[in-house]
Protein backbone atom coordinates (compact mmCIF):
# COMPACT_ATOMS: atom_id res chain seq x y z
CA UNK A 1 0.00 0.00 0.00
CA UNK A 2 1.32 3.42 -0.81
CA UNK A 3 2.77 5.38 2.10
CA UNK A 4 0.47 8.39 1.70
CA UNK A 5 -2.66 6.24 1.77
CA UNK A 6 -1.36 4.31 4.79
CA UNK A 7 -0.74 7.57 6.67
CA UNK A 8 -4.19 8.83 5.71
CA UNK A 9 -5.85 5.66 7.00
CA UNK A 10 -3.92 5.97 10.29
CA UNK A 11 -4.92 9.64 10.60
CA UNK A 12 -8.60 8.87 9.92
CA UNK A 13 -8.52 6.05 12.48
CA UNK A 14 -7.09 8.42 15.14
CA UNK A 15 -9.57 11.10 14.12
CA UNK A 16 -12.42 8.64 14.52
CA UNK A 17 -11.47 8.20 18.16
CA UNK A 18 -11.17 11.95 18.69
CA UNK A 19 -7.41 11.99 19.38
CA UNK A 20 -6.67 15.73 19.68
CA UNK A 21 -3.18 15.32 18.12
CA UNK A 22 -4.73 13.91 14.93
CA UNK A 23 -6.82 17.08 14.51
CA UNK A 24 -3.71 19.21 15.12
CA UNK A 25 -1.93 17.27 12.36
CA UNK A 26 -4.83 17.69 9.93
CA UNK A 27 -4.93 21.44 10.66
CA UNK A 28 -1.17 21.85 10.32
CA UNK A 29 -0.97 20.25 6.85
CA UNK A 30 0.82 22.28 4.13
CA UNK A 31 -2.31 22.34 2.04
CA UNK A 32 -5.18 21.52 4.42
CA UNK A 33 -7.93 22.28 1.90
CA UNK A 34 -6.65 19.83 -0.75
CA UNK A 35 -5.84 17.29 1.96
CA UNK A 36 -9.37 17.83 3.33
CA UNK A 37 -10.97 17.12 -0.05
CA UNK A 38 -8.86 13.95 -0.31
CA UNK A 39 -9.84 12.81 3.21
CA UNK A 40 -13.55 13.46 2.76
CA UNK A 41 -13.68 11.80 -0.67
CA UNK A 42 -11.81 8.71 0.60
CA UNK A 43 -14.19 8.42 3.58
CA UNK A 44 -17.17 8.96 1.26
CA UNK A 45 -16.03 6.31 -1.22
CA UNK A 46 -15.45 3.71 1.51
CA UNK A 47 -18.85 4.45 3.09
CA UNK A 48 -20.48 4.53 -0.36
CA UNK A 49 -18.99 1.12 -1.23
CA UNK A 50 -20.55 -0.36 1.91
CA UNK A 51 -23.91 1.20 1.05
CA UNK A 52 -23.62 -0.04 -2.55
CA UNK A 53 -22.99 -3.64 -1.48
CA UNK A 54 -25.77 -3.40 1.14
CA UNK A 55 -28.19 -1.94 -1.41
CA UNK A 56 -27.43 -4.66 -3.95
CA UNK A 57 -27.82 -7.38 -1.32
CA UNK A 58 -31.10 -5.88 -0.14
CA UNK A 59 -32.39 -5.82 -3.71
CA UNK A 60 -31.21 -9.39 -4.36
CA UNK A 61 -32.97 -10.70 -1.27
CA UNK A 62 -36.26 -8.83 -1.84
CA UNK A 63 -39.03 -10.90 -3.46
CA UNK A 64 -40.46 -9.77 -6.80
CA UNK A 65 -42.64 -6.83 -5.70
CA UNK A 66 -44.94 -6.98 -8.75
CA UNK A 67 -45.90 -10.54 -7.76
CA UNK A 68 -46.30 -9.54 -4.10
CA UNK A 69 -48.57 -6.66 -5.11
CA UNK A 70 -50.78 -8.89 -7.27
CA UNK A 71 -51.07 -11.72 -4.69
CA UNK A 72 -51.81 -9.28 -1.88
CA UNK A 73 -54.59 -7.62 -3.87
CA UNK A 74 -56.07 -10.99 -4.83
CA UNK A 75 -55.90 -12.09 -1.20
CA UNK A 76 -57.56 -8.94 0.14
CA UNK A 77 -60.36 -9.30 -2.42
CA UNK A 78 -60.98 -12.85 -1.22
CA UNK A 79 -61.65 -11.86 2.39
CA UNK A 80 -65.00 -11.60 4.16
CA UNK A 81 -64.06 -8.03 5.13
CA UNK A 82 -63.80 -7.02 1.43
CA UNK A 83 -67.14 -8.70 0.67
CA UNK A 84 -68.77 -6.83 3.54
CA UNK A 85 -67.32 -3.49 2.46
CA UNK A 86 -67.94 -3.71 -1.28
CA UNK A 87 -71.68 -3.16 -0.81
CA UNK A 88 -70.81 0.52 -0.51
CA UNK A 89 -70.69 1.79 -4.10
CA UNK A 90 -67.67 4.07 -3.55
CA UNK A 91 -65.61 1.51 -1.63
CA UNK A 92 -64.05 -0.40 -4.54
CA UNK A 93 -62.88 2.74 -6.33
CA UNK A 94 -61.38 4.25 -3.16
CA UNK A 95 -59.81 0.97 -2.07
CA UNK A 96 -58.03 0.50 -5.40
CA UNK A 97 -56.92 4.12 -5.49
CA UNK A 98 -55.42 3.91 -2.00
CA UNK A 99 -53.87 0.52 -2.71
CA UNK A 100 -52.11 1.95 -5.79
CA UNK A 101 -51.00 5.03 -3.84
CA UNK A 102 -49.63 2.86 -1.01
CA UNK A 103 -47.65 0.73 -3.45
CA UNK A 104 -46.32 3.76 -5.29
CA UNK A 105 -44.98 5.15 -1.99
CA UNK A 106 -43.65 1.70 -1.03
CA UNK A 107 -41.89 1.18 -4.37
CA UNK A 108 -40.10 4.50 -3.90
CA UNK A 109 -38.38 3.08 -0.79
CA UNK A 110 -37.89 -0.44 -2.16
CA UNK A 111 -34.28 -1.59 -2.78
CA UNK A 112 -33.13 -0.90 -6.33
CA UNK A 113 -29.73 -1.50 -8.01
CA UNK A 114 -29.82 1.95 -9.63
CA UNK A 115 -30.26 3.63 -6.26
CA UNK A 116 -27.50 1.45 -4.78
CA UNK A 117 -25.02 2.60 -7.46
CA UNK A 118 -26.16 6.17 -6.93
CA UNK A 119 -25.08 5.89 -3.26
CA UNK A 120 -21.50 5.34 -4.41
CA UNK A 121 -21.61 8.75 -6.09
CA UNK A 122 -23.90 10.58 -3.68
CA UNK A 123 -22.17 9.63 -0.41
CA UNK A 124 -18.82 11.37 -1.19
CA UNK A 125 -20.75 14.28 -2.70
CA UNK A 126 -22.97 14.61 0.38
CA UNK A 127 -19.95 14.49 2.68
CA UNK A 128 -18.12 17.10 0.59
CA UNK A 129 -21.08 19.52 0.64
CA UNK A 130 -21.63 18.91 4.36
CA UNK A 131 -17.92 19.50 5.10
CA UNK A 132 -17.74 22.72 3.01
CA UNK A 133 -20.90 24.11 4.60
CA UNK A 134 -19.90 23.18 8.14
CA UNK A 135 -16.25 24.20 7.83
CA UNK A 136 -16.93 27.61 6.29
CA UNK A 137 -19.87 28.57 8.53
CA UNK A 138 -18.21 27.25 11.71
CA UNK A 139 -15.04 29.15 10.81
CA UNK A 140 -17.01 32.35 10.19
CA UNK A 141 -18.81 32.06 13.52
CA UNK A 142 -15.60 31.14 15.37
CA UNK A 143 -13.82 34.19 13.90
CA UNK A 144 -16.75 36.44 14.82
CA UNK A 145 -16.44 35.16 18.37
CA UNK A 146 -12.72 35.97 18.39
CA UNK A 147 -11.23 32.62 17.31
CA UNK A 148 -7.61 32.70 16.17
CA UNK A 149 -7.50 29.81 13.67
CA UNK A 150 -7.15 30.26 9.91
CA UNK A 151 -9.71 29.08 7.38
CA UNK A 152 -7.22 26.48 6.05
CA UNK A 153 -6.68 25.05 9.54
CA UNK A 154 -10.43 24.89 10.18
CA UNK A 155 -11.09 23.17 6.87
CA UNK A 156 -8.26 20.67 7.44
CA UNK A 157 -9.40 19.75 10.94
CA UNK A 158 -13.12 19.62 10.13
CA UNK A 159 -12.42 17.31 7.16
CA UNK A 160 -11.01 14.79 9.62
CA UNK A 161 -14.23 15.16 11.64
CA UNK A 162 -15.98 13.26 8.82
CA UNK A 163 -14.18 10.12 10.09
CA UNK A 164 -17.23 8.72 11.99
CA UNK A 165 -19.06 8.58 8.64
CA UNK A 166 -16.76 5.64 7.87
CA UNK A 167 -19.06 3.53 10.04
CA UNK A 168 -21.63 3.75 7.25
CA UNK A 169 -19.53 1.09 5.49
CA UNK A 170 -21.31 -1.36 7.79
CA UNK A 171 -24.41 -0.67 5.71
CA UNK A 172 -23.13 -3.58 3.62
CA UNK A 173 -25.22 -5.77 5.92
CA UNK A 174 -28.85 -5.16 4.84
CA UNK A 175 -31.03 -4.19 7.79
CA UNK A 176 -28.10 -3.02 9.91
CA UNK A 177 -28.98 0.39 11.33
CA UNK A 178 -25.72 2.21 12.12
CA UNK A 179 -27.09 4.63 14.73
CA UNK A 180 -25.03 7.27 16.50
CA UNK A 181 -22.95 8.41 13.51
CA UNK A 182 -24.47 11.91 13.59
CA UNK A 183 -23.74 12.45 17.28
CA UNK A 184 -20.23 11.05 16.89
CA UNK A 185 -19.59 13.40 13.94
CA UNK A 186 -20.84 16.33 16.02
CA UNK A 187 -18.37 15.45 18.79
CA UNK A 188 -15.55 15.14 16.23
CA UNK A 189 -16.45 18.56 14.81
CA UNK A 190 -16.40 20.02 18.33
CA UNK A 191 -12.90 18.63 18.90
CA UNK A 192 -11.79 19.94 15.46
CA UNK A 193 -13.00 23.52 16.06
CA UNK A 194 -11.70 23.48 19.64
CA UNK A 195 -8.20 22.47 18.50
CA UNK A 196 -8.01 25.12 15.76
CA UNK A 197 -9.53 28.05 17.66
CA UNK A 198 -7.86 27.18 20.93
CA UNK A 199 -8.36 30.66 22.43
CA UNK A 200 -12.17 30.28 22.47
CA UNK A 201 -14.06 29.14 25.56
CA UNK A 202 -16.10 25.92 25.33
CA UNK A 203 -19.48 27.70 25.03
CA UNK A 204 -18.07 29.74 22.13
CA UNK A 205 -16.80 26.59 20.39
CA UNK A 206 -20.17 24.94 20.98
CA UNK A 207 -21.90 27.95 19.40
CA UNK A 208 -19.59 27.77 16.36
CA UNK A 209 -20.36 24.04 16.00
CA UNK A 210 -24.10 24.25 16.58
CA UNK A 211 -24.96 27.16 14.29
CA UNK A 212 -24.06 25.38 11.00
CA UNK A 213 -25.69 22.21 12.37
CA UNK A 214 -28.95 23.86 13.40
CA UNK A 215 -29.49 26.10 10.35
CA UNK A 216 -30.27 23.20 7.91
CA UNK A 217 -32.57 21.59 10.52
CA UNK A 218 -34.43 24.88 11.01
CA UNK A 219 -34.72 25.40 7.25
CA UNK A 220 -36.10 21.86 6.85
CA UNK A 221 -38.61 22.46 9.66
CA UNK A 222 -39.75 25.76 8.16
CA UNK A 223 -40.07 24.06 4.76
CA UNK A 224 -42.11 21.23 6.29
CA UNK A 225 -44.41 23.67 8.10
CA UNK A 226 -44.89 25.76 4.96
CA UNK A 227 -45.68 22.67 2.91
CA UNK A 228 -48.30 21.41 5.42
CA UNK A 229 -51.26 23.24 3.83
CA UNK A 230 -50.12 22.03 0.39
CA UNK A 231 -49.82 18.43 1.65
CA UNK A 232 -53.22 18.64 3.36
CA UNK A 233 -54.72 19.87 0.09
CA UNK A 234 -53.00 17.11 -1.88
CA UNK A 235 -54.14 14.36 0.51
CA UNK A 236 -57.62 15.84 0.65
CA UNK A 237 -57.75 15.74 -3.16
CA UNK A 238 -56.55 12.14 -3.25
CA UNK A 239 -59.11 10.90 -0.75
CA UNK A 240 -61.98 12.95 -2.11
CA UNK B 1 5.41 -17.09 51.54
CA UNK B 2 4.91 -14.61 48.72
CA UNK B 3 1.44 -13.11 48.33
CA UNK B 4 -0.44 -13.82 45.07
CA UNK B 5 -0.15 -10.98 42.54
CA UNK B 6 -3.05 -8.53 42.81
CA UNK B 7 -2.99 -7.77 39.07
CA UNK B 8 -5.47 -9.94 37.13
CA UNK B 9 -3.72 -12.41 34.85
CA UNK B 10 -5.66 -12.06 31.57
CA UNK B 11 -7.34 -9.20 29.68
CA UNK B 12 -10.70 -10.94 30.08
CA UNK B 13 -10.25 -11.27 33.81
CA UNK B 14 -9.02 -7.65 33.99
CA UNK B 15 -12.12 -6.53 32.07
CA UNK B 16 -14.43 -8.48 34.36
CA UNK B 17 -12.71 -7.04 37.44
CA UNK B 18 -13.06 -3.53 35.99
CA UNK B 19 -16.78 -4.10 35.27
CA UNK B 20 -17.41 -5.52 38.74
CA UNK B 21 -15.62 -2.63 40.46
CA UNK B 22 -17.52 -0.13 38.31
CA UNK B 23 -20.86 -1.80 39.08
CA UNK B 24 -20.14 -1.66 42.83
CA UNK B 25 -19.25 2.04 42.38
CA UNK B 26 -15.64 1.71 43.53
CA UNK B 27 -13.83 4.89 42.46
CA UNK B 28 -10.80 3.11 40.98
CA UNK B 29 -12.20 2.15 37.51
CA UNK B 30 -13.58 5.66 36.96
CA UNK B 31 -10.29 7.28 37.95
CA UNK B 32 -8.30 4.84 35.83
CA UNK B 33 -10.36 5.34 32.68
CA UNK B 34 -10.39 9.12 33.14
CA UNK B 35 -6.63 9.24 33.73
CA UNK B 36 -5.87 7.40 30.47
CA UNK B 37 -8.83 8.61 28.37
CA UNK B 38 -9.39 6.54 25.26
CA UNK B 39 -12.53 6.72 23.17
CA UNK B 40 -11.39 3.49 21.50
CA UNK B 41 -11.72 1.61 24.80
CA UNK B 42 -14.99 3.37 25.66
CA UNK B 43 -16.54 2.44 22.29
CA UNK B 44 -15.23 -1.12 22.68
CA UNK B 45 -17.00 -1.42 26.06
CA UNK B 46 -20.29 -0.10 24.62
CA UNK B 47 -20.14 -2.28 21.50
CA UNK B 48 -19.26 -5.39 23.52
CA UNK B 49 -22.23 -4.84 25.86
CA UNK B 50 -24.49 -4.17 22.85
CA UNK B 51 -23.33 -7.34 21.11
CA UNK B 52 -23.98 -9.43 24.22
CA UNK B 53 -27.38 -7.82 24.67
CA UNK B 54 -28.31 -8.49 21.05
CA UNK B 55 -26.93 -12.03 21.23
CA UNK B 56 -29.78 -13.13 23.50
CA UNK B 57 -32.39 -11.95 20.98
CA UNK B 58 -30.32 -13.33 18.10
CA UNK B 59 -30.20 -16.78 19.72
CA UNK B 60 -33.95 -16.70 20.31
CA UNK B 61 -34.49 -15.84 16.62
CA UNK B 62 -31.97 -18.45 15.40
CA UNK B 63 -34.46 -21.32 14.83
CA UNK B 64 -36.45 -19.01 12.53
CA UNK B 65 -33.48 -19.04 10.14
CA UNK B 66 -33.79 -22.70 9.32
CA UNK B 67 -37.52 -23.16 9.78
CA UNK B 68 -39.67 -23.57 6.67
CA UNK B 69 -41.26 -20.14 5.85
CA UNK B 70 -44.64 -21.83 5.39
CA UNK B 71 -44.39 -23.23 8.94
CA UNK B 72 -43.53 -19.71 10.16
CA UNK B 73 -46.72 -18.41 8.52
CA UNK B 74 -48.79 -21.16 10.11
CA UNK B 75 -47.26 -20.38 13.51
CA UNK B 76 -47.94 -16.65 13.10
CA UNK B 77 -51.55 -17.30 12.06
CA UNK B 78 -52.03 -19.67 15.00
CA UNK B 79 -50.69 -16.96 17.32
CA UNK B 80 -53.03 -14.38 15.80
CA UNK B 81 -56.01 -16.70 16.16
CA UNK B 82 -55.06 -17.41 19.78
CA UNK B 83 -54.93 -13.65 20.47
CA UNK B 84 -58.32 -13.19 18.82
CA UNK B 85 -59.82 -16.01 20.91
CA UNK B 86 -58.46 -14.63 24.17
CA UNK B 87 -59.77 -11.15 23.26
CA UNK B 88 -63.18 -12.70 22.53
CA UNK B 89 -63.13 -14.52 25.88
CA UNK B 90 -61.90 -11.43 27.75
CA UNK B 91 -64.67 -9.28 26.28
CA UNK B 92 -67.40 -11.89 26.79
CA UNK B 93 -69.25 -9.61 29.26
CA UNK B 94 -69.43 -6.68 26.83
CA UNK B 95 -70.03 -8.81 23.73
CA UNK B 96 -72.72 -7.22 21.56
CA UNK B 97 -73.98 -8.74 18.28
CA UNK B 98 -72.02 -6.04 16.35
CA UNK B 99 -68.79 -6.85 18.20
CA UNK B 100 -69.33 -10.58 17.67
CA UNK B 101 -69.84 -9.90 13.94
CA UNK B 102 -66.51 -7.98 13.81
CA UNK B 103 -64.71 -10.88 15.49
CA UNK B 104 -66.29 -13.33 13.02
CA UNK B 105 -65.35 -11.09 10.11
CA UNK B 106 -61.70 -10.97 11.27
CA UNK B 107 -61.66 -14.72 11.81
CA UNK B 108 -63.09 -15.51 8.36
CA UNK B 109 -60.85 -12.96 6.64
CA UNK B 110 -57.70 -14.43 8.13
CA UNK B 111 -58.83 -17.92 7.14
CA UNK B 112 -59.54 -16.76 3.57
CA UNK B 113 -56.14 -15.05 3.40
CA UNK B 114 -54.18 -18.12 4.58
CA UNK B 115 -53.38 -19.54 1.08
CA UNK B 116 -52.24 -16.09 -0.08
CA UNK B 117 -49.84 -15.80 2.87
CA UNK B 118 -48.34 -19.11 1.77
CA UNK B 119 -48.05 -17.85 -1.82
CA UNK B 120 -46.47 -14.60 -0.61
CA UNK B 121 -43.64 -16.34 1.27
CA UNK B 122 -42.96 -18.44 -1.84
CA UNK B 123 -42.44 -15.41 -4.13
CA UNK B 124 -38.87 -15.74 -5.46
CA UNK B 125 -36.03 -13.25 -5.02
CA UNK B 126 -32.79 -13.18 -7.08
CA UNK B 127 -30.94 -14.84 -4.15
CA UNK B 128 -32.24 -17.82 -2.11
CA UNK B 129 -34.60 -16.78 0.70
CA UNK B 130 -32.16 -18.09 3.34
CA UNK B 131 -29.67 -15.36 2.38
CA UNK B 132 -32.34 -12.72 3.04
CA UNK B 133 -33.34 -14.28 6.34
CA UNK B 134 -29.68 -14.58 7.42
CA UNK B 135 -28.78 -11.01 6.50
CA UNK B 136 -31.91 -9.76 8.29
CA UNK B 137 -30.99 -11.78 11.38
CA UNK B 138 -27.38 -10.51 11.29
CA UNK B 139 -28.55 -6.93 10.68
CA UNK B 140 -30.93 -7.08 13.66
CA UNK B 141 -28.20 -8.42 15.91
CA UNK B 142 -25.49 -5.99 14.80
CA UNK B 143 -27.88 -3.03 15.05
CA UNK B 144 -28.11 -3.51 18.81
CA UNK B 145 -24.57 -2.29 19.66
CA UNK B 146 -25.06 0.78 17.50
CA UNK B 147 -28.42 1.53 19.10
CA UNK B 148 -26.71 1.36 22.49
CA UNK B 149 -23.82 3.49 21.21
CA UNK B 150 -26.24 6.16 19.95
CA UNK B 151 -28.12 6.13 23.24
CA UNK B 152 -24.93 6.40 25.27
CA UNK B 153 -23.37 9.16 23.14
CA UNK B 154 -26.66 11.07 22.97
CA UNK B 155 -27.30 11.13 26.70
CA UNK B 156 -23.62 11.57 27.61
CA UNK B 157 -23.22 14.82 25.68
CA UNK B 158 -26.30 16.27 27.36
CA UNK B 159 -25.06 15.21 30.79
CA UNK B 160 -21.63 16.71 30.05
CA UNK B 161 -23.27 19.93 28.86
CA UNK B 162 -25.23 20.27 32.11
CA UNK B 163 -22.17 19.30 34.14
CA UNK B 164 -20.22 22.10 32.45
CA UNK B 165 -23.07 24.57 33.01
CA UNK B 166 -23.07 23.61 36.69
CA UNK B 167 -19.38 24.37 36.98
CA UNK B 168 -17.70 21.14 35.86
CA UNK B 169 -14.18 21.52 34.52
CA UNK B 170 -13.23 18.09 33.19
CA UNK B 171 -12.48 17.22 29.58
CA UNK B 172 -14.68 15.51 27.01
CA UNK B 173 -12.58 12.36 26.57
CA UNK B 174 -12.06 11.59 30.30
CA UNK B 175 -15.80 11.90 30.86
CA UNK B 176 -16.73 9.73 27.85
CA UNK B 177 -14.15 7.13 28.92
CA UNK B 178 -15.60 6.92 32.45
CA UNK B 179 -19.26 7.17 31.42
CA UNK B 180 -18.91 4.21 29.02
CA UNK B 181 -19.11 2.04 32.16
CA UNK B 182 -22.74 3.17 32.54
CA UNK B 183 -23.84 0.81 29.75
CA UNK B 184 -22.78 -2.33 31.66
CA UNK B 185 -25.93 -2.58 33.85
CA UNK B 186 -28.02 -2.42 30.67
CA UNK B 187 -27.06 -6.09 30.24
CA UNK B 188 -30.00 -6.75 32.59
CA UNK B 189 -32.27 -5.82 29.65
CA UNK B 190 -31.31 -9.22 28.19
CA UNK B 191 -33.91 -10.63 30.59
CA UNK B 192 -36.52 -8.30 29.08
CA UNK B 193 -38.60 -11.09 27.45
CA UNK B 194 -39.33 -12.69 30.87
CA UNK B 195 -42.85 -11.52 31.84
CA UNK B 196 -42.93 -8.95 34.70
CA UNK B 197 -39.43 -9.76 35.99
CA UNK B 198 -37.94 -8.69 32.64
CA UNK B 199 -39.42 -5.19 32.85
CA UNK B 200 -38.30 -4.85 36.44
CA UNK B 201 -34.73 -5.91 35.62
CA UNK B 202 -34.63 -3.55 32.61
CA UNK B 203 -35.72 -0.67 34.87
CA UNK B 204 -33.11 -1.66 37.49
CA UNK B 205 -30.45 -1.65 34.72
CA UNK B 206 -31.46 1.82 33.57
CA UNK B 207 -31.39 3.28 37.10
CA UNK B 208 -28.08 1.58 37.83
CA UNK B 209 -26.71 3.10 34.60
CA UNK B 210 -27.74 6.56 35.81
CA UNK B 211 -25.97 5.99 39.13
CA UNK B 212 -22.80 5.08 37.20
CA UNK B 213 -23.22 8.23 35.07
CA UNK B 214 -23.38 10.19 38.33
CA UNK B 215 -20.15 8.55 39.50
CA UNK B 216 -18.48 9.36 36.15
CA UNK B 217 -19.57 13.02 36.36
CA UNK B 218 -18.48 13.35 39.98
CA UNK B 219 -15.08 11.80 39.27
CA UNK B 220 -14.21 13.55 36.01
CA UNK B 221 -15.85 16.97 36.43
CA UNK B 222 -14.87 17.65 40.07
CA UNK B 223 -18.45 18.48 41.02
CA UNK B 224 -20.15 18.14 44.38
CA UNK B 225 -22.57 15.22 44.79
CA UNK B 226 -25.63 17.46 44.49
CA UNK B 227 -24.43 19.09 41.29
CA UNK B 228 -23.42 15.75 39.81
CA UNK B 229 -26.92 14.38 40.50
CA UNK B 230 -28.45 17.48 38.91
CA UNK B 231 -26.22 17.14 35.82
CA UNK B 232 -27.39 13.55 35.32
CA UNK B 233 -31.10 14.23 35.91
CA UNK B 234 -31.54 17.59 34.18
CA UNK B 235 -31.31 16.18 30.62
CA UNK B 236 -34.23 13.86 31.40
CA UNK B 237 -36.25 16.77 32.83
CA UNK B 238 -35.47 18.72 29.64
CA UNK B 239 -36.56 15.77 27.41
CA UNK B 240 -39.79 15.49 29.40
CA UNK B 241 -40.59 19.20 29.04
CA UNK B 242 -39.71 19.19 25.30
CA UNK B 243 -41.75 16.00 24.80
CA UNK B 244 -44.83 17.55 26.42
CA UNK B 245 -44.41 20.76 24.37
CA UNK B 246 -44.02 18.79 21.10
CA UNK B 247 -47.10 16.70 21.93
CA UNK B 248 -49.16 19.84 22.65
CA UNK B 249 -47.90 21.48 19.45
CA UNK B 250 -48.66 18.31 17.46
CA UNK B 251 -52.20 18.12 18.81
CA UNK B 252 -52.67 21.80 17.97
CA UNK B 253 -51.48 21.30 14.36
CA UNK B 254 -53.64 18.19 13.91
CA UNK B 255 -56.66 19.98 15.30
CA UNK B 256 -56.08 22.94 12.92
CA UNK B 257 -55.67 20.59 9.96
CA UNK B 258 -58.85 18.70 10.83
CA UNK B 259 -60.75 21.94 11.35
CA UNK B 260 -59.66 23.27 7.95
CA UNK B 261 -60.39 19.98 6.12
Amino acid sequence: MNKKLRETIRLVWRGLFLEPAAYDEAAADDNPFVEGVFLVVIIGIVAGLGLLIGGLLAWATTPDLAQVKAILLEGLRSTAWYDAMRVEPEFVRRFEQNYELGWRIGEFFAPDPGQAFLMLLLTPLRLLVSWLWFGLVAHGVARLLGGNGTVGQTMGATALAAAPQLLLVLGLVPGLAVAGVGTWTLLARYVAVRRVHENLTWPQVLTAVLIPTIIPVLLALIGALLSLPFLAGLLGGLFA
Amino acid sequence: MNAAPAVPSSPLRAGLRLALDALTLKPEPYRRLAAEPSLRRAVAIVLAVGLLLGLVQALVALPGLVRDPAAEVEAALAGFREGLDSARTGMADQMTPELAAIFDLLDQSIEAFRPYFLRLVAVPAPLPSFVGRFSGWLGDWLSQPFALLAKWLGISIWILLFARLLGGRGGLLPYLAASSLSVIPHLLAAFGPIPCLGDLLTAVGSIWGLVIQYKAVETTQNLSSGRAVAAVLLPYVLFLVVGVLVAVFGVFILASLMASA
